[in-house]
């Protein structure tokens, strides 16, 4: 049997859902954001994904390969969210492309390495480690069930322990103390609240996770 | 020529420092100042893309020195950064640890008498 490969429509129907899971949990993650942050979390990641929705019909049509729509759509965030999590999704976005240039679908393994190459450049960029109360809290966990993926596993099973680890990893922020972002400021008022970037890392891994069930 | 670039989330912050350099210095000279704050629908916030662009405006310039206040303004200037594939017009681009409002200052003022651009940086350490 071929192995599932994922192609630039299961991109492309993610991307859409992302706007639609934004949208839906914009007031949720705002308010996570405003209990330790700046506040505008939901309403940033909205206004980015709304706009990448809104250029998904041109992208569809124009991109040449899955790395191009990956850039594309990491460009869109980092002109349009504003907030820390526009260079830090959007970096993540944009090196999703790193290994999969000139490609028109992926295998799963391959889909393992942009997520890797994504978390990365978060790390990178966002100079954060496991436990500093950040998105790399949900990304860190993810990332450990991805590396280990082999082929012949359950594709569905993988990236649902994936999603699972980093609701946990997600879980375990609440009790910490931040040290990065304006919650660095806080000290012990951080301490019982949730990291807003480590639940929309999770919930973001949740739409890919969502969009791979209906096609498999 | 050298080129000043201003981040904060807030455009009124860029805008209104801009405006107290631009008085003191002569614009129309070999300094250059940017204003890069806020978001392009005019949010707080920043933008990668929006600082990028200005730093490709600059590229006839021999120095690029950006001033970011706090949080994503420095995380969103790096990213810019990272965007550049010229390398000789990412050589030019340095972000500078210093404060916002005194080191966009004293480093348009030093840029005036100072066409050397480790000069400027000597100055700015004494902030």
């Amino acid at each position: 049997m071929r192995a599932l490969m994922l192609n630039k429509s299961y991109f492309i129907e993610t991307l859409k859902k992302l706007a639609a899971m934004a949208e839906e949990n914009r007031d949720h993650l705002s308010k996570l954001d405003s209990d330790i942050g700046d506040g505008d979390h939901g309403i940033n990641l909205t206004i980015g994904f709304r706009e990448v929705e809104k250029q998904l019909p041109q992208l569809s049509e124009s991109v040449t390969d899955i790395a191009e729509l990956m850039k594309k759509v990491g460009m869109i965030l980092l002109s349009k969210v504003g907030g820390a999590s526009g260079p830090l999704y959007g970096s993540f976005f944009m090196k999703m492309a790193t290994h999969i240039i000139g490609k028109q679908e992926v295998t799963f393994k391959e889909f393992c390495q942009m997520y890797q190459d994504g978390v990365e450049a978060v790390q990178i960029r966002g100079k954060a480690e496991l436990n500093d109360k950040t998105m790399l809290d949900a990304l860190i966990p993810g990332l450990e069930i991805l590396k280990n993926y082999q082929e012949g596993d359950d594709l569905i099973n993988t990236l649902e322990n994936c999603v699972n680890e980093m609701k946990l990893g997600s879980d375990k922020t609440i009790p910490l103390m931040a040290k990065k972002g304006r919650a660095l400021r806080l000290g012990e008022r951080a301490v019982g609240h949730r990291d807003p970037g480590s639940e929309s890392a999770w919930m973001i891994m949740n739409v890919f996770l969502q969009q791979l069930k209906t096609i498999s | 020529m050298i080129s000043i670039i201003l981040v904060s989330h807030s455009k009124k912050i860029t805008d209104g420092l801009k405006e107290m350099i631009e008085e003191m210095v002569d614009s129309t000279g070999d300094v250059k100042i940017f204003s890069a704050g806020g978001t392009e629908d005019g949010r707080l916030g920043t933008d990668s893309v929006a600082i990028y662009n200005i730093i490709k405006q600059s590229s006839q310039h021999n120095n690029i020195l950006i001033f970011a206040d706090i949080g994503s303004a420095i995380l969103s200037t790096e990213t810019a950064i990272d965007l550049i594939e010229d390398e000789e017009l990412k050589s030019k681009v340095t972000l500078v640890d210093a404060p916002l409002v005194e080191g966009a200052f004293v480093a348009s003022i030093q840029a005036m008498v100072d066409k050397d651009v480790e000069g400027i940086l000597a100055e700015l350490q004494n902030i």
